[in-house]
């Protein structure tokens, strides 16, 4: 990538944590809660993984909510507890749950007298997370909010890169949130792809995903503007590539041939080969379908050894958030040199030709690679370097 | 960045000829901010893998290719070249609360997994990038204010890139009266409904429209009234008219 | 009493190929153009895995049926007729 783009900050709330650091002990200990919805009610037995103990105030989305306690983890990693005015700044950020009016007791109220409360549509139209982002952090530059499905904290992030490389700006606020809501919580049962177990990633067994909320939120910034601060920060972006399968609207192509193209177009922006890549953050949502696709490709494309995990054992998948998460768990894991078990897995998929990692794991080397594929087709890779 | 070729769906029927005829006639502010008749969207490629697609959906693909077939570009050979990104204000909220219509009728294990599939913003790209065979980058964005603006800029970063080598970059947006009521129409600007796409590339191919590199600068008041995408998209269509 | 029975295949293979048609936007077909032995998958209708997970609603909406185990599914979504049947042997009375 002709311009570095450094990663000066980062902050992550879900299940395992409100943290980075939360989350990583969860991460170490092995400990994980999926059950069954507290946030709505539900005769649905398809456990989740919501995020305990957090409200937000009222008056604005759930999701936004989590979006900014994420951020405020970041942007005070990053030096800018006191927001971004007067900098050239964007944002781009990932969501499914908040670009839509999904509250049912609004739309109830509506569809019998014809007209219903400004509450929830004031909260609505003020909840576009990146033009709330702009807002409440006086960014001045670029803002777009990115819905491509599970795919979409990966692609803002993406996002963020060609503005950066572009010279648009030279700091964006990347990522991805997503709440815990009762209307894809029936969707995706509908779909016939949540579990009614804990969910399994790359197991022989597996029966589908568990939902989860969070949010995940990365200061991305030139390395010149970054040093000029005096960030002292090692982990760098250095690759990100996207491309369509082209196939269906709900299953992913068999030969993951859309990841491949992503994955290698990351590669190739890195400058680097397939054995350079230390371990992989998988999306791993532990469908049927997405496991075997995704697993017989790292066989193909890294061989039957690859060390890799889905962390979706850990924090349900989060749809938006979900790319943006797994791209901080990737840095993490570079950071502190180990990654966590792929929590859930008992047996092998003979089907697959790999197998995740069963233990936490020390990790040498410099490089990590974060996928992400989408209900649509959307595929999406990040490379994540530690400059040692 | 030259602009190839364009596809529209107005309600003014559908390709730019349609949208001639309307600017000679005087009928440029109803192209912002009129129904698009079902009529329109009639087409044998919605018969068979995209027969059910919503109204969103349709009004997509067929700008999109549209713009594609008025660009002369052959996606067999350049389907790795070419990247999709769809702004859009509303999203396909139509289905969105069909859905949730289904949630309030039947029990939850009963709702259509179909509706849910369609009721997400980037079905309407699947169906593009489906059709059209296209397979590099596809991207949807969503914003209530300057949402085409900001997407005709990242076309031109990806262009810069060589991230690929043309860009399918619309606007759809979708009117209903539950929308009309949610954005009320004191606080809004336009609210049009139809479908805008545009082919932008660096190359010199048989046609160029424009060239659409005098864009908004980003850095401008976030402050904006609510205006649908296709408004914006539409805008630039009679700009270069 | 086997008089009823018949009634009751024939209108639920009306109902189930008008529901066909409709739920799953088969557009350009009549209900009564869809054969008997239709293949649902592949072949025949054409129809795909997300039309097989709207056929589980549509069977629970309309007919109170409950698909337990999807990888008895194959045999019962195979056709028309097998998909008549399995309604026909398990519908609430």
């Amino acid at each position: 990538m002709s311009t570095p783009v450094v990663i000066s900050g980062m902050g992550a709330i879900c299940a395992a944590g409100k943290n980075i650091e939360e989350i990583s002990a969860s991460f170490s200990a092995g400990q994980r809660a999926p059950q069954l919805p507290t946030l709505f009610s539900t005769a649905l037995d398809y456990p989740v993984f919501e995020v305990k103990g957090f409200s937000a105030r009222a008056g604005i989305m759930r999701t936004l909510a989590l979006a900014f306690t994420a951020a405020a983890e970041a942007l005070t990693e990053a030096g800018f507890s006191q927001g971004l005015r007067g900098m050239r700044a964007g944002v781009c950020l990932g969501t499914t749950v908040a670009s839509q009016l999904n509250n049912e007791s609004w739309y109830t109220e509506y569809k019998n007298t014809g007209s219903a409360s400004r509450g929830a549509v004031d909260i609505y139209l003020k909840g576009n997370i990146a033009e709330a982002f702009s807002e409440k952090f006086e960014i001045s530059g670029p803002a777009l909010t990115v819905v491509n499905a599970c795919s979409s904290g990966s692609d803002a992030i993406g996002v963020a890169l060609s503005w950066l490389q572009f010279g648009l700006c030279d700091i964006v606020i990347a990522g991805g949130a997503d709440e815990l809501n009762h209307v894809p919580y029936c969707g995706f049962g509908a779909l016939g792809v949540a579990s009614r177990q804990p969910c399994m990633p790359f197991d022989r067994d597996r029966s589908g995903l568990n939902l989860g909320e969070g949010a995940g939120i990365l200061v991305l910034e030139k390395e010149s503007s970054a040093r000029k601060r005096g960030s002292r920060s090692t982990l760098y972006v250095t690759g990100c590539g996207a491309a369509a399968d082209a196939y269906h609207l709900t299953a992913p192509r068999p030969d993951a041939s859309g990841l491949e193209m992503a994955v290698r177009s990351a590669l190739s922006q890195s400058g680097i080969k397939e054995s350079d890549i230390a371990f992989i953050n998988a999306h791993g949502t532990a469908t049927r379908d997405n496991d075997k696709a995704e697993g017989r490709l790292f066989a193909r494309m890294f061989g039957p050894k690859v060390k890799f995990i889905s962390t979706k054992g850990f924090t349900g998948h989060t749809l938006g958030a979900a790319g943006a998460l797994e791209a901080i768990f990737a840095a993490l894991g570079l950071k502190k040199g180990w990654i966590p078990a792929n929590i859930g897995f008992a047996n092998t998929d003979e089907e697959l030709g790999v197998a995740p990692l069963r233990e936490k794991t020390v990790i040498k080397g410099s490089y990590a690679l974060s996928t992400s594929l989408a209900f649509g087709g959307n595929n999406a890779a990040l490379i994540i370097e530690q400059k040692r | 960045m030259n602009i190839n070729g364009i596809g529209i769906i107005c309600n003014y029927g559908r390709g730019i000829d349609a949208v001639k005829s309307a600017l000679d006639n005087g009928q440029a502010q109803e192209i912002l901010s009129s129904r698009v008749n079902d009529d329109i969207l009639k087409d044998k490629i919605f018969s068979k893998d995209a027969r059910r697609s919503d109204r969103f959906d349709r009004m997509a693909v067929l700008a999109a290719l549209d713009a594609l077939s008025d660009a002369g570009i052959n996606c067999e050979v350049e389907n790795n070249d070419i990247g999709i990104i769809l702004a859009t204000s509303f999203g396909p909220h139509v289905t969105t609360f069909r859905f949730l219509d289904d949630i309030l009728t039947y029990k939850e294990a009963d709702v259509s997994p179909i509706l849910f599939s369609h009721s997400v913003h980037n079905a309407a790209v699947s169906y593009i990038s489906s059709l059209a065979g296209i397979r590099g980058p596809t991207l949807t964005v969503t914003r209530f204010s300057r949402v085409f603006d900001q997407a005709l800029i990242l076309a031109k970063a990806w262009l810069e890139q060589k991230k690929v080598r043309f860009v399918l970059v619309g606007a759809v947006d979708e009117l209903s009266c539950i929308m009309e009521y949610i954005v009320n129409p004191k606080a809004s600007s336009e609210l049009g409904e139809g479908s805008v796409f545009f082919i932008v590339s660096e190359e010199k191919c048989s046609k160029i429209y424009s060239q659409a590199d005098s864009l908004t600068s980003c850095f401008a008041s976030q402050t904006e009234p609510i205006q649908s995408a296709f408004s914006c998209a539409a805008a630039i269509v009679l700009k270069i008219h | 009493m086997e008089s009823n029975n018949s009634q009751s295949l024939v209108e639920i293979r009306k109902k189930l190929k008008q529901l066909l048609v409709t739920s799953l936007s088969l557009e350009g077909v009549k209900p009564e153009d869809i054969k008997d032995d239709e293949i649902l998958f592949g072949e025949g209708l054409g129809l795909d895995s997300l039309d097989a997970v709207e056929i589980v609603v549509l069977l629970q909406r309309n007919f109170g049926l409950e698909v337990k185990d999807m990888s008895q599914g194959k045999k019962i979504f195979y056709s028309v007729d097998t998909l008549v049947n399995y309604i026909y042997e398990n519908q609430k009375k």
